[in-house]
């Protein structure tokens, strides 16, 4: 009984490709979009999970690290009586806007941070040296971002606000959730290159707790004792980021909606095109209920063709996804092909070809084995 | 004396909807192992619908029916489905095997369905198409087909043989053929074979003819004839009515 299903399909190749190419579809719809959201929400809690703080403190509100709200720097003294503090960095996040070798204009987010501490991200870089960060003009940035500027190269020059800036290195992998190039310079050179950034005040400070403490207890105690600022553990501040940019902003239900809307196009093309096949098949469903086969066994045949169509569906669906990937990854757009990611399209395939098969098992369900001798 | 192997008893078939009424109604026979059964009567007579209550195909609207010595009447949809897969050969008309399965595979259908260790390749050959084992239905004539239907038929030697039409598509040759196979499995085998038939150079083949006329027998008799050697060879048999039976 179990060969009927892939016999039936080997002698109908053209349906056999309209089916594959139905799971084809979803799969790298679904692979993609999630891949896609996955690397972008990566990118966007990509400082604070690379940081090593402890304890990340923002002024009071504040949902993402794109979007710090400026507040007094002397809060640091504060920060350092607080039991359990064992060390305090500023960190700088603000929007500005580059001039290009060419004249034109590109907006940039300016890190600031301390170059000689040690709780700031660390920059993966392939050329240059983050020592010259130590100079006044010096900036890094990512491979990525390099065409935005103006196709800059290392050690050549951008205007920042008004001020020159040197590029004294280059990272790798280090791109925003927002595309606007990152640009990490110390945190005295921040304050010139950055808007609504000045030496009395700053936009995060990065809590470094001492050994054996807790940090959601230490975290705590700030929250209650000092006023205007709030304290989060790094987990938390990286799923809030996360979170604005997923929930809040709306983006992670388009990528999402997309996806469920890839599965059920995917679906319906599947389940589609197995009717068709049950419908031809009909009159030989109907013999082999006269020959007294079970219902369990008919199903059977029709899912192994949905798994069949499944499996080589995901094969292949899976290649193109990775293969987007890497093109993607070229263009300096992350996706992220998780095994969780992977295991999740084999599931999502699962169900969906076990989906498709419900029309065609309910109507042999339905099929009377005395149709035989009306055919 | 011998036994019967199927008794049917005041058995009646009424279909409800747009074909509403009775299709066969009171009908009350019994059938032989080692025969040969001809049903036989003009179209819409319930030849094929008896045929399918016989084999437990559709559940009879009033009567009894006993098939060796189970009463087949009383079956639910399961215990039918499990009695004609265990007990019930099957050749229909047309749509006789499943057309992505080669001759032999769709003899091990009907193997695997029965759980049988015949060879399904003896089975082939006993109809004359060993050396048709691989080839696909389509590849095959009608009177091939069919006789790929009837080795799969005989896969796990059922004791009950039904067929309906089983010559209607094919030519007098290749019809005498299958015919001929149908009442070798009879005789040979000591099954009970029932054919629904109206094409009279078939007749002869039967050793008893029941016929049917709305949805009732009117005739029942059985065929005398000197041997097996003198049927082929187209020898005018004698028919002998056992009774002029409106019931």
């Amino acid at each position: 009984m179990l060969l009927i299903g892939w016999r039936n399909l080997k002698k109908d190749p053209a349906r056999m490709a309209v089916a594959v190419l139905g799971v084809v579809f979803a799969v790298v719809l679904v692979t993609v979009e999630v891949g896609m959201l996955q690397g972008m929400l990566h990118n966007a809690s990509m400082l604070i999970d690379r940081s090593k703080a402890d304890l990340w403190v923002s002024g009071a509100g504040v949902k993402t690290l794109d979007f710090g709200q400026p507040f007094p720097a002397r809060k640091k003294d504060r920060l350092l009586a607080v039991p359990g503090v064992e060390s305090v960095e500023e960190f700088a996040v603000s929007f500005s806007v580059a001039k290009l070798s060419d004249g034109s204009e590109a907006n940039v987010q300016v890190i600031g941070f301390d170059e000689r501490g040690r709780l700031a991200p660390e920059l993966p870089l392939i050329a240059g040296s983050l020592e010259d960060l130590h100079n006044q003009d010096a900036i890094v940035v990512d491979e990525a971002d390099l065409p935005k500027l103006g196709g800059i190269k290392l050690g050549g020059s951008l205007e920042i606000l008004g001020h020159r800036a040197k590029i004294a290195g280059i990272t790798r992998g280090m791109r925003a959730f927002t595309t606007t190039p990152y640009i990490f310079t110390a945190l005295r050179s921040s304050r010139q290159y950055g808007f609504r950034n000045t030496s009395e005040s700053t936009f995060y400070l990065l809590v470094k707790t001492a050994p054996v403490t807790d940090p959601a207890q230490v975290s705590a105690q700030i929250n209650s004792s000092i006023t205007g600022v709030e304290a989060r553990t790094r987990t938390q501040f990286s799923w809030a980021t996360r979170s604005y940019w997923l929930i809040q902003t709306g983006i992670g239900l388009a990528f999402l909606g997309a996806a469920f809307l890839g599965l059920l196009v995917g679906g319906a093309i599947v389940s589609q095109t197995l009717y068709a096949m049950t419908l031809e098949k009909l009159p030989e469903y109907g013999l082999l209920k006269a020959l007294g086969a079970s219902m369990p066994e008919i199903c059977r045949s029709v899912l192994q063709q949905s798994f069949i169509c499944g499996a080589a569906g995901l094969a292949g669906g899976l290649l193109i996804s990775v293969l987007i990937g890497i093109a993607a990854q070229h263009a300096g757009t992350a996706i992220e092909i998780t095994p969780l990611l992977v295991v999740m399209s084999a599931g999502m395939t699962v169900l969906l070809c076990s989906s498709a098969s419900l029309l065609s098992i309910r109507r042999l369900w339905r099929l009377e084995p005395a149709s035989v001798f009306r055919t | 004396m011998r036994t019967a192997s199927v008794i049917l008893e005041s058995l009646g078939k009424r279909y409800d909807g747009a074909c509403d009424g009775w299709a066969v109604q009171d009908v009350s026979l019994s059938l032989y192992p080692r025969e040969l059964t001809a049903l036989t009567g003009p179209s819409g007579s319930g030849k094929t619908t008896l045929l399918s209550m016989l084999g437990c195909i559709l559940s009879p609207s009033e009567g009894q029916m006993a098939i060796m010595d189970q009463y087949a009447s009383a079956f639910n949809e399961s215990q039918r489905q499990q009695f004609r897969r265990a007990n019930i050969g099957f050749v229909f008309q047309s749509c006789n095997l499943l057309s992505s399965l080669t001759a032999l595979e769709n003899v091990e259908l009907a193997l695997s369905l029965r759980s049988a260790g015949e060879d399904a390749l003896e089975l082939l050959s006993s109809v004359g198409l060993a050396g048709k084992a691989d080839s696909y239905p389509a590849q095959l004539s009608g009177g091939q087909r069919q006789r790929v239907a009837i080795a799969r038929a005989f896969a796990g030697n059922p004791e009950l043989l039904l067929a309906d039409e089983p010559t209607a598509a094919l030519d007098a040759t290749q019809g005498r053929g299958v015919m001929d196979l149908l009442r070798r499995r009879a005789h040979e085998n000591d099954a009970t074979v029932v054919v629904v038939t109206h094409d009279p150079r078939m007749i002869r083949f039967a050793d008893r003819v029941i016929e049917l006329e709305d949805g009732a027998v009117t005739r029942r008799y059985r065929l005398l004839r000197k041997s097996h050697t003198a049927l082929n060879a187209g020898t005018p048999m004698r028919s002998a009515p056992l009774r002029n039976a409106p019931r």
